[in-house]
């Protein structure tokens, strides 16, 4: 990977959860964007947003179907490389999600280990 | 008599008479004692003078006994005293006499005789003699008191009994014909049976003349034939048809005996459609399909026309159904709905059983009723037209609210209803009501489910957002804490943190039950290691239990088909379970293995044990023990139901035994892809009765 600690993009409309994963993340060297907005992920490619190394993203957004924004990153060629992990508070979803290309699925919720194991699975320890 | 009798028997005759007369006399006298029947001679008084050989055969008396009193002693003593009346006034006018009375036989035995006497006058018109003779007509008799017999029974008999000759002309007709068809029996007798009583046969002429040959082949015939009274009305009769045959055994012509089973009938149409009707009201809860149903199977053994309308809530009459076995009929009847709705505010017919919600009977319709109660000339035509008969409107009541009625209409059919039938369309009414009843709460019902399970799914979701973040700064916090080598708060953390799973698992189980409610619960299936998954559980659960240490003996040699997820939730459940209710027990063993009924996990505990009474209910939802001598447990009571409904839904059973103080078994089997189902069937998984154990699963 490239330089510097790499940079994880984190989508809910939850402001305490974002809070919670920055704390859970940042303490475990990643460096992390929050957004409560699904438009900021998915205008990712026009290069006013740094893309980030990972992005974790809701299912549920408010106004947005976090699979929609998934599918469109996927299919696009800047974007496609970028692992997705969804997160969601219905345990079923994990199906859908794997087919709209998210990378990996998460419970709502979850054990801290679990999530800084995943992160650390796709970028490695920083 | 006797004492002016002076003539001597038997020389009577001859006295003072002539050669060729007395020759002549005495080939009579021969001729006369040889008959088989009783001869006298009785003087012009009446006085008898002689018996002929044939008296003193019969009567067994000697010879010396041949005067009037003797010949009365050999009379019945009933029959004397008429005889003597009438002998002495035939005596008196001279007129010839004929009478019945019983005689003695020499052997005791009365038989019955005709008594014959004629006057004999000389040429001048005087009686100067009176011949008799007495005749044994018993025989006669008998048969005579046989047609008479018959004749009274025929007259008395409740049946109708019709005599025809070989053309099937009427030639008698008995009182209870007459009563039961309305023709009296000259109106009758010499007409046609067929044109008199207009027998229908369901399959036409073919089935008419199949009877008659089946009664010329066999001599008899019974069934049951649709006919008309004179008024035109419709009836059912049981008939029982006898072929008459003479002496020579030529058919002469038929007896039919017919008793009136049309009440009968139409009981055993009303119930047949009653049982109909209560099963269409049963197959759905869209009631005004099944009322329109109901209606239509009405006709025609109910009504010939049926209709259903119902009141709107603002008051407005609607023709839900209407039926007739003619569609044509039914198209004219909706577009006459139309056209000429009712009017509400109408004193009778269906607006006013509407408004009192109290059933209109008309057993018979009256022209005259028509032509009162209908103003319209136009409308009047009409409805002479359709010829209504009879009708009942009954009402269909809800909680004491009309809303609406069943119309039963006699027409073509000619049936008059009777009270019976009016007590059998309320009884319909009633179940068409109940079932109106049962759609309004089973839907009212229905919704109110769909909005719970909807609140719990999104309550459940709604609460898992906080969860979230929470227990992420919890364990962030214990980390950090952890690291900073601040112990106490480190594991006061961690409590927070198993306490926030517990919420976690309660939230969980809210969401399954609303699942598993509404058809939900969503199960992956794929080959599992019933092993791993136990001592995943174990691993699991073991952290939470301070005391207890969880054993596993045994393994299970093959792969299960299934859910791991949700299969590992009953172990844990069943786990967690063990360690909650065995608070002074330090261990709870787990025994895996493979029998002939499939894979088995048996989770044992020694706690405090489940008692006989709450057995049967624990795998029902929000069941929970609330004794108040036992100590309560936390939980909803919905552990055990979900943990039921996977193990059904794999196809296995959770079995459980237990013993008041000395702990509990919870069995769970599976099937192995090469046994059969554990359950025995679809239809397993009732409670069984045996003692301290129940079970859950298919």
């Amino acid at each position: 990977m490239g330089s510097g600690p790499q940079r994880v993009l984190a989508v809910d409309d939850d402001p305490d959860i974002l809070d919670a994963i920055r704390l859970t993340l940042e303490d475990e060297g990643y460096l992390v964007t929050t957004t409560e907005k699904g438009e900021y992920a998915e205008n990712l490619q026009d290069g006013t947003a740094a893309c980030p190394d990972l992005i974790i993203l809701d299912v549920l957004l408010s106004g947005k179907d976090g699979r929609t924004i998934c599918r469109s990153l996927k299919n696009r060629p800047d974007t496609r490389q970028i692992p997705i992990i969804m997160i969601s508070a219905h345990p079923g979803a994990e199906e859908s999600v794997r087919a709209v290309g998210a990378d990996a699925f998460l419970a709502k919720p979850w054990d801290i280990s679990a999530l800084i194991g995943l992160v650390e699975a796709f970028l490695g320890r920083p | 008599m006797r004492d002016d009798a002076t003539t001597a028997p038997g020389g009577a005759v001859a006295a003072g008479q002539g050669e060729g007369i007395a020759r002549d006399s005495e080939y009579f006298r021969h001729l006369v004692e040889a008959l088989p029947q009783v001869i006298f001679i009785a003087d012009e008084a009446g006085e008898i003078e002689y018996f002929n050989r044939h008296w003193y055969d019969y009567t067994g008396f000697p010879d010396t006994a041949h005067g009037t009193e003797d010949w009365y002693a050999a009379i019945h003593p009933d029959d004397v005293p008429q005889l003597r009346v009438r002998r002495e006034r035939a005596v008196r006018t001279g007129e010839m006499l004929e009478v019945e009375y019983r005689l003695r036989r020499y052997d005791g035995e009365y038989r019955w005789h005709l008594g014959r006497s004629t006057p004999l006058t000389d040429g001048a018109g005087t009686i100067i003699r009176r011949f008799g003779t007495a005749t044994d007509i018993t025989e006669q008799k008998a048969v005579a008191e046989d047609l008479r017999y018959y004749a009274t029974l025929v007259r008395h008999m409740a049946e109708a009994a019709i005599t025809t000759d070989t053309r099937q002309v009427i030639r008698g007709w008995n009182p209870a014909a007459t009563e039961l068809y309305g023709w009296s029996e000259d109106e009758v007798v010499g007409r046609l049976a067929n044109d008199v009583l207009q027998t229908q046969f369901p399959n036409g002429d073919a089935e008419r003349q199949a009877i008659l040959e089946a009664i010329a082949a066999h001599g008899r015939w019974q069934g049951e034939v649709a006919q008309r009274r004179k008024d035109g009305s419709p009836l059912t009769v049981a008939a029982m048809v006898t072929l008459i045959r003479d002496a020579a055994g030529v058919p002469v012509g038929m007896t039919a005996i017919n008793r009136d089973v049309t009440q009968q009938q139409h009981l055993e149409e009303n119930l047949r459609f009653l049982a109909e009707a209560s099963r269409v009201f049963g197959s759905s809860l869209d009631y005004r399909t099944t009322l329109a149903t109901v209606a239509r199977l009405g006709v025609p053994k109910i009504a010939d026309w049926c209709a259903v309308d119902m009141l709107s809530d603002t008051g407005e009459i609607e023709r839900l159904a209407v039926a007739h076995v003619d569609p044509e009929k039914v198209a004219w009847a909706i577009e006459l709905n139309k056209s000429r709705p009712p009017d509400p505010d109408a004193p009778t017919g269906l607006p006013n059983v509407l408004r009192t919600g109290k059933s209109e009977f008309i057993p018979v319709i009256t022209d005259e009723m028509l032509a009162a109660a209908i103003q319209s000339e136009e409308d009047l035509a009409l409805v002479r037209w359709i010829g209504f008969s009879s009708v009942m409107i009954v009402p269909l009541t809800v909680q004491g609210r009309t809303i609406g009625a069943m119309s039963f209409v006699a027409a073509e059919s000619g049936r008059h209803y009777t009270p019976a039938d009016l007590a059998f369309a309320e009884e319909i009414a009633a179940r068409a009501a109940l079932a109106v009843e049962n759609a309004r709460l089973y839907t009212a019902a229905q919704s109110a489910v769909a909005v719970r399970d909807e609140f719990m799914a999104l309550a459940s979701h709604e609460l898992k957002t906080p969860v979230t973040s929470l227990k992420m700064y919890t364990q962030v916090l214990q980390r950090q804490a952890e690291r900073r080598g601040e112990a106490d708060l480190a594991t006061r953390l961690g409590r927070m943190d198993r306490q926030i799973d517990k919420l976690t698992g309660l939230i969980n189980d809210l969401l399954d039950v609303a699942r598993i409610q509404g058809g939900r619960l969503e199960y992956t299936d794929e080959t599992i290691d019933l092993n791993a998954i136990v001592h995943d559980a174990v691993t699991d659960v073991q952290p939470t239990a301070a005391k207890h240490r969880i054993t596993v003996e045994g393994t299970i040699a093959e792969r299960a088909w299934g859910d791991r997820e949700r299969l590992g939730q009953v172990i844990t459940n069943l786990l967690t379970n063990a360690v909650k209710y065995s608070p002074s027990a330090d261990r709870v063993l787990v025994r895996l293995a493979t029998s002939a009924r499939g894979a088995t996990i048996a989770v044992q505990d020694f706690g405090i044990g489940i008692a006989d009474d709450h057995l049967p209910h624990i795998f029902e939802q929000f069941y929970r023990v609330s004794d108040p001598s036992e100590k309560t447990y936390p939980g909803l009571g919905i552990g055990l139901y979900i943990a039921g409904e996977i193990v059904r839904r794999h196809g296995g059973e959770i079995l459980v035994t237990s013993q008041l103080g000395a702990g509990t078994t919870f069995t769970v089997t599976l099937p192995l892809p090469r046994h059969e189902a554990p359950g025995g069937g679809p239809t397993g998984g009732a409670t069984d009765g045996q003692r301290s154990a129940a079970r859950a699963g298919s």
